[in-house]
């Protein structure tokens, strides 16, 4: 009898609302907060997007709307030239007129979009393979090796990158200018090297740190040196860290603003950054298409880099790292 | 055939501070199976390590066939070792992991393939030699990593508990085929484990470390019938031993507190000679425990717990204030809280002095043939597994 | 090669004398493999940060490089304190400080917000392909746009016009001026500012918390409903102690990274109005490249990183304590 009086103990009852707050409203709930939070993140990139093609006057009629034409259809091939920017539809200046891609292609031409960005190109591929060969070895041997002062001389080497860079552009510009390095894409790689360095080194240190111990200890034993060992095992599976960091090196040298302005006073030598904001005083108000369309050429090329690069940073920081931004 | 000597090796670590291993010294026939074992920080790994070359002893020599390789770096030394996680090379093949090693020391293509080839064929890897190994299961991962350290027909094959990381039914079949695998070799091999049960059943000589010391080294069934300490009575054997803080009254009687047994003059004068004073400990295995009628035995006392073990039982009584063990064929009718007479196989009996070393064992004092005995302990222990 | 022969075989000639010189000092290996990062930092921070920074700020800068600068003692830091220079010193102050306490939460908010809405899943309804991964991508625009881009945008969006569609948008329900709409006006713009910089700036915390929430077993949640837990307790006793160690971590990296920015105001509103958002980085830029006074721009660049050393230490003792 006892034990079956032991349920009578129980009401097998729902607690609380007679719905279920998640299985009902959380499946929709979830979408609201995606299409809330997704149209404040996009909504820069689709303006700057839409209005890149359309004439001032569409731009201030609808800013939010896609770009259209204002006229009677033309002639399906007549299409093709206007939309390439080759012939546009009405002469510049005028309103109402859907501008297809001459804005950009004005950008391309004439801004001079093309040599900004073969400057920041160039900056920023060797900003990154400076900073990432020269930090993939530090940071194995803050990581793995011992010698003596370790732990002070990775402080100095990391405090560089805690350092805002506007402290640092004052004195990096005077020596700039002592070795006659201003508007110079090796003055800028070294300059933009100061702060890239100690960001990868802090990175690649967490992920070498994180790396089982005996794999040098079994390259030794196999028959490697210390030093062989390195090379010959730890390089070869650190191959997508490396990649990373050497991607995310990239994109700090092609944000930064400071440094390439100071640095490049000559518009030839100078990245995209700067050039971007020169496009305000530039053209402004009445030609906004043209700011737009610079601006998303400089958004574009990151955007795609960061959706590839999501995956991996993911991974890579659960151990605890982070980013700079 | 390689021989591999330790002698007088230390190791200590923060400046001294911390002795891992402490003036160890240690001979490993040619081709013999030999099991460092001891508790988690008794300097079983360090000394492992020390032999591979991954570390340097602060004291002592290490030499191999007589040649002294102490301060030789790991790749002079020939050895092969296998780590607890395998360590593989997550971004090679296993054809590559496994080449690794003679690439190193310049082998050239063709015998590197072959000795590949064989060394798979051994390990019944030969299907997996283009996977990584993230692609393989834990089992796998050990049969490569075995598989690469028996490519270089190493001069001494070391193993830093490698089948820690199995579960329980692949252990047993690594544990055999790596006994297997060692036979064929036939090289000097070194196996660290903390798992006493695998140290008994796999090595020629069991070597019992404990605080960076080694307590004994021995044939498994001389380790477990005759320990020289405390400590490696305690540490090996399933269900463990059960010891009796006692005193001798110096003629012919040991007292437990809870009852008392008189012993022939052999083992008093042993036990005269071999006590500082009058306390002493005495061990008694669970097997030597057996149940007898009510009255009859050294003790009545009272089952607290019962565990069938299939054709054994384990069977746990409170006597003084210790948990005794005693283990008995499961054939015997009882139950939990049943009350029941114990009675000892006196001749199986340790005594050891309280600060450690063992001064006699019953038999060995009445000198009585040890062998037909042995082999019966052997069976039983068998039975246990 | 049996195995005897092999023990104690070394390489020949000079690659088994590095080798063993190598095994001999091993902390020469260390120190080897620092020298690239010590060679590059010596020569573009220290050297620099000590030579151009702490001297420069004694000295009256001169445009002509051929010139001396010539040495003014403590004059560029009186001028600061004392001189023509002390309101708009402890103007921007107070604008770095109160940047600082309403980025940095926002940040912190809205990052958590992403990361825990990332972390469910959004499949396609019917087809059964799992989206998550594109729109977890997606989250990162704002953080891939170059700073400078993002505050021209927003500060395009923020002006009273047809095409401010920031401003048409809030204009709703605020009482904002038409002339000048956001970016020109008190205490618009500097709502403005803040919008554009989480906007640019919150992915990180946000990458940072999708690890940190993803590394939370499954199990504590199932074991908590079980236990009858509703989603807020959940997130309250579950989600937010798991996540506390890297919240502090990351505060604490944003508040000492957010400090010295000045693109997103230098874009966004230049400054303005006035000085309204004119923070301490700004001043620096204004005075050191806008004035050419870079004696006075040193050093108030001086101050400014004594003042946040204090910051700097905290955070590379935390990342080093595991060390």
């Amino acid at each position: 009898m006892a034990t079956k009086s032991g349920a009578d103990d129980f009401t097998f009852e729902r607690s609380g609302s007679k719905y279920n707050w998640e299985d009902h409203y959380k499946p929709v709930l979830k979408y609201v907060f995606l299409i809330v939070f997704l149209s404040w993140i996009l909504l820069p990139v689709y303006y700057t997007g839409v209005n890149s093609m359309k004439g001032p006057g569409q731009i201030f009629k609808t800013a939010m709307g896609i770009p259209y034409l204002t006229f009677d259809p033309l002639p399906f091939g007549a299409l093709i030239p206007i939309l390439l920017g080759e012939v546009p539809l009405v002469p510049a200046g005028s309103s109402g007129s859907f501008t297809g891609l001459s804005a950009w292609r004005t950008m391309w031409e004439a801004f001079p979009f093309v040599e900004y960005m073969v400057a920041t190109t160039v900056v920023s591929v060797g900003t990154a393979g400076l900073a990432t060969v020269a930090a993939v070895f530090s940071a194995y041997a803050f990581a793995r090796l011992d010698f003596p002062a370790k732990t002070p001389l990775f402080i100095l080497s990391v405090m560089g990158f805690t350092f805002p860079i506007v402290l640092l552009a004052i004195p990096i510009f005077v020596l700039m200018q002592q070795l006659s390095l201003l508007n110079t894409y090796l003055g800028m790689i070294l300059a933009f090297t100061a702060f890239t360095l100690p960001y990868n080194i802090w990175l690649l240190r967490g992920f070498f740190e994180d790396l089982p111990d005996n794999l040098e200890e079994s390259a030794r034993v196999d028959g490697c040196t210390q030093i062989g060992a390195f090379f010959r095992v730890i390089l070869p599976l650190s191959r997508p860290a490396i990649a990373s960091v050497f991607l995310l090196a990239f994109l700090l040298a092609w944000h930064n603003y400071l440094m390439a302005f100071i640095l490049g006073s000559d518009p030839l030598h100078t990245t995209l950054a700067p050039a971007i904001l020169q496009l305000r005083g530039t053209f402004f108000v009445k030609n906004l298409h043209y700011i737009m369309a610079g601006t998303f050429l400089s958004m574009f090329v990151p955007i795609l880099m960061y959706m590839y690069l999501q995956t991996h940073l993911v991974e890579g920081l659960s151990s605890g790292g982070g980013v700079k931004g | 055939m390689v021989d591999a000597n330790l002698d007088g090796l230390r190791k200590t670590f923060n400046n001294g501070n911390v002795v891992a291993v402490d003036s160890i010294d240690l001979h490993i026939e040619e081709g013999e199976f030999i099991v460092l074992v001891g508790p988690s920080g008794c300097g079983k790994s360090t000394t492992l390590r020390c032999i591979a070359g991954l570390e340097t002893p602060n004291d002592g020599k290490i030499e191999f066939g007589g040649h002294d390789v102490t301060e030789l770096p790991p790749k002079d030394r020939a050895v092969s070792m296998v780590f607890q996680n395998y360590a593989l090379y997550p971004s090679m093949t296993v054809y590559e992991n496994m080449e690794f090693g003679l690439k190193m020391r310049g082998a050239d293509r063709e015998t590197i393939d072959e000795r590949v080839r064989w060394a798979a064929g051994i390990m019944e890897i030969g299907d997996l030699l283009d996977r990584y190994p993230n692609q393989l299961s834990g089992g796998q991962q050990q049969r490569v990593a075995l598989g690469r350290a028996i490519v270089r027909e190493p001069a001494i094959f070391l193993l830093d508990e490698p089948l820690s990381n199995l579960d329980a039914k692949l252990r047993s079949v690594m544990r055999t085929e790596i006994q297997e695998l060692q036979r064929k070799l036939d090289v000097a091999t070194v196996f660290v484990t903390h798992d006493q049960e695998e140290a008994m059943s796999m090595g020629d000589r069991i070597a019992v470390m404990n605080a960076g010391r080694i307590e004994q080294v021995d044939p498994p069934e001389v380790i477990y019938h005759e320990p020289n300490s405390l400590f490696v009575a305690d540490f090996i054997g399933s269900p463990e031993i059960n010891f009796f803080e006692s005193t001798f009254d110096g003629s012919d009687t040991v007292d437990t507190g809870a009852f008392g047994f008189d012993v022939p003059s052999e083992v008093a004068t042993e036990l005269s000679s071999g006590l500082d004073g009058r306390d002493l400990v005495v061990g008694i295995r669970p097997e030597d425990i057996s149940l007898a009628p009510l009255g009859e035995g050294v003790i009545d006392t009272e089952i607290q717990v019962l565990e069938p073990m299939g054709d054994t039982q384990i069977l746990y009584f409170d006597i003084g204030d210790s948990r005794i063990r005693a283990v008995v064929p499961s054939a015997q009718p009882i139950g939990e809280n049943d009350k029941v007479g114990l009675s000892v196989n006196w001749e199986n009996v340790h005594f050891f002095r309280p600060d450690g070393p063992s001064v006699v064992k019953w038999r060995k004092a009445t000198d009585e043939g040890v062998n037909t005995d042995q082999e019966l302990r052997t069976d039983q222990r068998a039975g246990n597994q | 090669m049996s195995a005897i022969d092999q023990i104690g075989r070394r390489r020949e000639g000079i690659g088994g004398i590095v080798d063993s010189v190598l095994e001999e000092y091993g902390s020469v290996q260390g120190l080897l493999f620092l020298l690239p990062t010590l060679v590059l930092l010596t020569g573009i921070v220290f050297y620099p940060m000590i030579q151009n920074g702490l001297l420069l700020s004694l000295r009256d800068y001169t445009l002509n490089p051929a010139a001396p600068d010539p040495f003014v003692g403590l004059a560029n830091y009186e001028y600061w304190f004392f001189g023509a220079g002390q309101a708009l010193f402890l103007f921007s102050i107070k604008v770095t400080i109160l940047y600082e306490l309403l980025v940095v939460p926002f940040d912190l908010v809205v990052a958590l917000g992403a990361a825990l809405l990332m972390n469910e899943r959004f499949q396609l309804p019917g087809l059964g392909i799992e989206t998550r991964a594109f729109w977890r991508g997606l989250m990162l625009a704002g953080y891939a746009s170059p700073a400078i881009a993002a505050g021209l945008t927003w500060g395009i969006m923020q002006q009273a016009a047809e095409y401010g569609i920031v401003y048409q948008f809030l204009t709703q329900f605020f009482d904002i001026p038409a002339s000048g709409g956001i970016v020109s006006n008190k205490p618009w713009a500097f709502w403005g500012v803040v919008i554009a910089k989480v906007w640019r700036d919150f992915g990180f915390m946000y990458i940072v918390f999708l690890a940190g929430v993803q590394s939370i077993p499954s199990a504590l949640y199932e074991i908590s409903k079980v236990d009858g837990a509703n989603p807020i307790q959940r997130f309250r006793y579950i989600t937010l102690p798991h996540l506390r160690t890297v919240i502090v971590t990351v505060v604490m990296i944003r508040t000492v990274f957010t400090v010295g920015k000045l693109a997103i105001p230098l874009a966004t509103t230049q400054g303005g109005p006035v000085n309204y958002t004119r923070v301490l980085g700004l001043v620096i830029y204004d005075v050191g490249f806008g004035e050419w006074a870079l004696g006075r721009a040193a050093a108030l660049g001086m101050m400014f990183a004594v003042s946040i050393i204090p910051l700097i230490l905290l955070w590379v003792k935390t990342e080093t304590e595991d060390y």
